[in-house]
């Protein structure tokens, strides 16, 4: 195989082609485009501004989500060993427990994660922090794709947001490609208003 | 769809989301293996859930019919209650109604059974040697009826083939698919 | 909405739902009424035997003859969630032996549609009235009452007894002419 066939090749598996039909394929490809810029935008200004993506929102999600399982699959095992009349009391506990970190992740997904799909970290040279924090909801049935971002300031704690609602087509072509320039034009529009509210102020 | 595309949504997906994915697969096994688990606690019995198999209780239950069970230790068996029970050297437990029930005073006691369309009583279907049922032998006793739901773990059971293509199906598709 | 799968999948989903909310509100409609209604029993004719019962071993046991009368109009039991009622008419004593004893004598499937006003004279035993021992002869209280387990299209499956029973004692000799 030719190097410059392979180079393309390459180059077109980087083009993320969805079903633009499916809105939730829809979502989570747009979604994964915003990180990417904001990554790219992290490589740019990682000199100036020292950009790192925090994990911690989603690793909180997958640690409950882990221990329910861990949990179930605890109690598949304790009942095969001991069978059920002799299992009851472990049973009792493992089913409570199970359904009390149900009911944590659905607390957690709706008030604590509420969309957000990355957090960055901005270091400044004086130890401020900045965190951007980007979330999305997109209606079923629905084509209007709704992106917000989130700026808080570590020491004071004080949130500034703007958010805007377009539709999935000016991201998407026909073909169901997504196109990253037009989602990096919208994120770095969002991101330097951000920016320059606060500068006015 | 075709096959080529169909992983694309995986090959996409970074560390954690792909971990989050097999944990989500996870967490659809755990939450019927806990609701069941759950039932079983509840109801006292190990098989809360039965599907009727056979015409033996016809024209009550049907084939494919779905009984819940209850097995609490403190409720005594009573004439006229359908006992769903195990016998040894039988691998399905049998749906049937208690005919006959002799309780002593310490409180033992042993039945005979017979299926409402069978002409004559259980005998022949216990184990030989074996007149009585006791309470050990008991799995649970029929409390709710929802007729027609088992037919689908009927059709599984008959059709092996059928049962793992639509699990297979069914276990891709959630690991495939992202929410 | 891209595909016919997902259409389909919909389509089934939905219907699936609605028919699960159907039946709940067909089994909440109905799981709360009383189907408690008189019943007039009564013995014609009884005499008690000491045979060997040779389904069970050959020592002799107690066997109960009797004719009964019975009058009920078991009509208004009937609602949309009543597929069927199986009736069965208990005898229930007590032995120096056993502390309880039930034996079933006679029942009866009505499914809905079906004549439900019951008036039978001098009707005999559907099963065989064995004691288990000899504590048939002499016994004084044996009591009939008549108990139906209703069976819904869906939902609960309760064992009611009837309003009325009637209690009579056998003979203190054993009969041995053939009856």
């Amino acid at each position: 195989m030719a190097p410059k066939e392979k180079d393309s090749k390459e180059k077109e598996e980087k083009v993320v082609k969805i079903n633009k039909w499916d809105g939730s394929a829809v979502k989570n490809a747009i979604d994964d485009a915003v990180r990417d810029v904001s990554l790219i935008v992290n490589q740019c200004l990682r000199k100036k501004y020292n950009y790192v993506e925090n994990f911690a929102l989603m690793d909180g999600r997958l640690t409950i989500c882990g221990i329910a399982v861990a949990v179930a699959m605890f109690a598949l095992l304790w009942d095969y060993l001991y069978p059920f009349p002799q299992s009851r009391p472990v049973l009792i506990f493992c089913v409570a427990s199970y359904f009390v970190m149900m009911g944590i992740l659905t607390l957690y997904t709706n008030y604590k994660e509420k969309g957000i799909f990355a957090v960055c970290i901005q270091k400044d040279s004086s130890k401020k922090e900045i965190i951007w924090e980007a979330s999305s909801f997109l209606a079923k049935y629905d084509d209007k794709y709704n992106l917000t971002l989130v700026l808080v300031d570590g020491k004071t704690k004080q949130r500034r947001e703007t958010s805007s609602k377009k539709s999935v087509a000016n991201f998407i072509d026909v073909n169901g490609s997504v196109v990253p320039e037009q989602v990096e034009a919208e994120v770095s529009r969002l991101h330097n208003s951000l920016l320059n509210e606060r500068k006015t102020k | 769809m075709d096959v080529a595309t169909l992983f694309d949504d995986v090959k996409r997906m970074n560390k954690r989301q792909f971990l989050y994915q097999v944990l989500s697969f996870g967490m659809i096994v755990s939450s019927a293996l806990m609701i069941w688990k759950g039932l079983m606690v509840v109801t006292g019995s190990e098989s809360p859930i039965v599907v009727v198999l056979s015409g033996s209780m016809e024209p009550a239950f049907h084939r494919g019919d779905l009984l819940f069970l209850t097995n609490y230790p403190e409720e005594p068996v009573r004439v006229g209650e359908i006992v769903v029970f195990k016998v040894d050297g039988r691998d399905i437990p049998i749906v049937h109604r208690v005919l006959k029930l002799h309780e002593k005073k310490n409180g033992t006691v042993k039945f005979l059974t017979k299926g409402d369309n069978n002409s004559v009583d259980d005998r022949g279907l216990y184990a030989p040697g074996q007149l009585w049922l006791t309470k050990s032998d008991v799995v649970g006793r029929a409390r709710g009826f929802l007729p027609y739901v088992g037919m689908v773990t009927i059709l599984m059971n008959e059709y092996p083939k059928f049962k793992y293509a639509v699990l297979a199906c069914l276990g891709l598709y959630v690991l495939v698919h992202r929410e | 909405m891209h595909s016919v799968i997902q259409r389909g999948n919909s389509i089934l989903a939905y219907a699936l739902s609605v028919l699960a909310c159907l039946t709940f509100i067909c089994f909440a409609s109905t799981v709360f009424l009383n189907y408690v209604t008189d019943v007039k029993i009564n013995t014609v004719k009884v005499v008690v035997k000491n045979v060997p019962d040779y389904s069970i071993s050959r020592e002799k046991n107690d066997l109960g003859f009797l004719t009964f009368d019975m009058q009920a109009d078991l009509t208004p039991l009937f609602n949309w969630n009543v597929k069927q009622l199986f009736l069965y008419l208990t005898a229930e004593y007590e032995t120096p032996s056993n502390e309880l004893n039930q034996v079933v004598l006679w029942d009866k499937i009505i499914l809905r549609g079906e004549n439900a006003a019951l008036d039978f004279k001098n009707m005999n035993t559907k099963y065989y009235f064995w004691d288990d021992g000899n504590g048939l002869k002499g016994n004084k209280n044996i009591t009939l009452s008549l108990s139906w387990n209703i069976i819904p299209n869906s939902g609960l499956l309760p064992n009611i007894f009837a309003r009325g029973s009637h209690s009579f004692k056998f003979p203190v000799e054993y009969t041995t002419s053939r009856m």
